[in-house]
Order: C-alpha cells, then structure tokens, then sequence
C-alpha cells in the first residue's frame, strides 16, 4: 500500500511537472504575415499580387480548462491578378476583426476554434468594352464601406519552438456575406478569395495559415 | 446545388461589347438609287466603311461605345443625289450585372432627340439590350436593342 502511493504520487508528479513544461497555456501574442510572401515572391502566379497582410493576435486562457480566447485583427492592402481582359485587376484595401472560441484536442498541440469575423473593405477597378469599330470603351468603379460578416472556424497545429516562440499551422474555412454586393469583388479582405456566385453576396473562402506565437511571461 | 440552379434559372448577361442597331429601310428610292456603300463617322479605320453594294432591307450597323451617337453616310452611285447622313442618338450606360459583370445598354436620350439626317424620314425604336434574368424555365431573352426604319 505504501509502495502504491509513492508510486501514484511518483506519476502524478510527472504528469504536473510534464504539464508546466510543456504546457499551452497562457497568454500570446501572434503575427501572421506569411500571406503577404507568395504575392511579392510569385506576383504573376498568384491570385493577388503585391500585397501587403499584416494580422495581429492575442491569444489568451479562460476560466474553462483546455479552452481558451483568441483576438485578431488584420490589415490588406493590395491588387489582384488580371484573369483575362473583361475582368481585369483590382485595387482593394481593408481592416477586419474576428474572435474565436478554442478548446484544445487531448493531443494538446491541435486545437478547433470558430468564431465571428466582420471586415471593412473598399475596393476600385476598371473594366473594358471591346469596340472594334469605334474603339475601346475604359470605364471605371470604386466602392467604399463595404462591409462583410462572416462565420470562421479552424484546426490548428502548434509547434513548440523554444521557450516562448511557437509556430501555428492553421486551416481554415470561412463564409459570409456581404451587405452591399454591386460588384463581384475577386479578393475580400479577411475572407480571401470568393466564387462569383449567388449575386455575389456570398463570401466563401478557405485556406492555409502560418502564425508565429510569443509567448508573454 | 449550384450546378442545378444555374441550369434551371436563365441568366441573360446582356452586350459586353460594342452594341449594334438595325437599320430597315422602307424607302423605295433608297433602294432603287444604288447605294454604293455605307461609312460611319470616326471610325478606328479611317475610312469606316461598313457595307458596300446590295443596300437594301435589313441591316445591324456598330455604335460606338465613345459618344452618345453615331453617324452613317450612305453613299450613291450613278445617281444626282452623292451621299445622305444619318445620326442616332441614344445613351449609354455602362453598369454592373449580378453574376455577369459590367454590361452596356443604349437608352432613348432624355432630351427626346432621336436621329439627324438628310433622309425625310426616320424611325427610331429603342429597345432594352439587357434582358432581366428570370428563373421561370424557357423564359426568353426580349433584348431587341435599338430599332431604326428609314421611310422616305
């Protein structure tokens, strides 16, 4: 019996002590800025060019266990490819927040979160009439205040790197929909890029995310 | 669902390019006088010729997409009379058509002023080249565009 309860408290004291070491939770503080690599390294390959993305997070414990809160903001600005002559680039910029509610696997390093997204955008383009006979018509259309509210969810991975450097992998899908939808935008910020359907009101995106964490004493 | 819905419903984009009107003509001497050929006015070609010979009946001449009218010039062959102009005005207006993209659509001026011409006299109908999309199944695309008789 004796033996027994140095055993168990031998195994419980391994578990606490692997627990603080390798423990997930606390607060950080994360960057995702990777979105903006691919459109200044591949500008002619991919789906927008030169732009840049900058997204904050804050990621921090609730009371709950193996749950936790994460805030992020994020900043695009930037222009999209040219598919062909009748739809050709445009400028866009815009800020977006979003919140999301995540509980972590019992792998303890993959965690799901979902949660709201709403973003602010406005965007300008131009766009060409074919006139054989007489020439070209080059007309042109600028939005503003549009306005998105959309649903995210997510898995994602966490990397340990070092002491208070982590590395996030992230899938995500999100929807939404626009309030104002007179033209079919090719990219919206924080959403990314939507199918021209449904009157293009509908916002439809998912993707690959990378977020480095640091984690705050 | 998509797929299925885009099957059922008929989505009529309407013109993205240079529109066209068509021009009957109901005038027996325009007919008869040997049309040589008809030009129009600032053509990207400087010399803008749109048809040649044969004149008769019905014709679908280009407007352009850079003013608010257009002119032909009809030209004669063998005959006192050398050439007679024709003008039609209309409006343009370029917008943005869910699920097609921006298309472009020539509306009767709000002025009233139809056409200028040396023909006595001339008709002028305008009708929508955007049809509305409908979801009805087989509903028919009414575009017509705009409609030009010459009479005398």
């Amino acid at each position: 019996m004796k033996t027994l309860v140095v055993l168990v408290a031998i195994v419980s004291l391994g578990f606490t002590t692997y627990a603080q070491q390798d423990s997930t939770r606390g607060s950080y503080l994360g960057l995702d800025v990777i979105n903006s690599v691919p459109t200044y390294a591949l500008p002619n390959w991919y789906y927008i060019r030169k732009t840049i993305i900058v997204e904050p997070y804050y990621h921090f414990n609730i009371k709950r266990p193996d749950a936790s809160v994460v805030i992020g903001a994020g900043f695009a600005k930037g222009s999209t490819r040219q598919y062909d002559e009748f739809d050709p680039s445009q400028n866009f910029q815009g800020a977006y927040f979003r919140a999301s509610y995540e509980f972590q696997h019992r792998s303890r390093f993959i965690s799901v979160g979902y949660g709201p997204i709403i973003s602010f955008a406005s965007y300008s383009g131009k766009f060409v009439f074919d006139g054989p006979t007489f020439g070209d018509y080059e007309g042109s259309f600028q939005e503003r205040n549009n306005v998105a509210i959309g649903w995210e969810g997510y898995i994602a991975y966490d990397l340990k790197l070092g002491r208070y450097l982590s590395l996030r992998f992230l899938l995500r899908n999100v929807m939404g929909r626009r309030t104002k939808a007179s033209v079919y935008v090719q990219y919206y910020p924080g959403f990314g890029y939507t199918p021209p359907l449904l009157n293009n009101r509908f916002l439809y995106s998912g993707g690959l995310s990378f977020q480095l964490y640091y984690r705050l004493p | 669902m998509f797929i299925s819905l885009l099957l059922l419903g008929c989505v009529f984009c309407g013109p993205q390019q240079e529109l066209t009107v068509v021009i009957r003509s109901t005038n027996t001497l325009l007919d008869s006088a040997k049309v040589d050929s008809v030009f129009a006015l600032n053509a990207l070609d400087s010399i803008g010729q749109l048809v040649s010979k044969n004149i008769t009946g019905m014709h679908s001449f280009p407007i352009s997409l850079r003013a608010d009218s257009t002119t032909y010039v009809y030209k004669y062959e063998g005959s006192k009379k050398t050439a007679d102009t024709l003008t039609i005005f209309y409006e343009r207006e370029f917008r943005y058509k869910g699920d097609c993209g921006f298309v472009v659509n020539a509306n009767k001026p709000r002025d009233g002023r139809t056409h200028r011409s040396t023909f006595k006299k001339v008709e002028v109908r305008y009708g929508t080249y955007i049809t509305p999309n409908s979801w009805e199944v087989g509903a028919q695309d009414t575009s017509t565009g705009i409609y030009v008789e010459i009479k005398e």
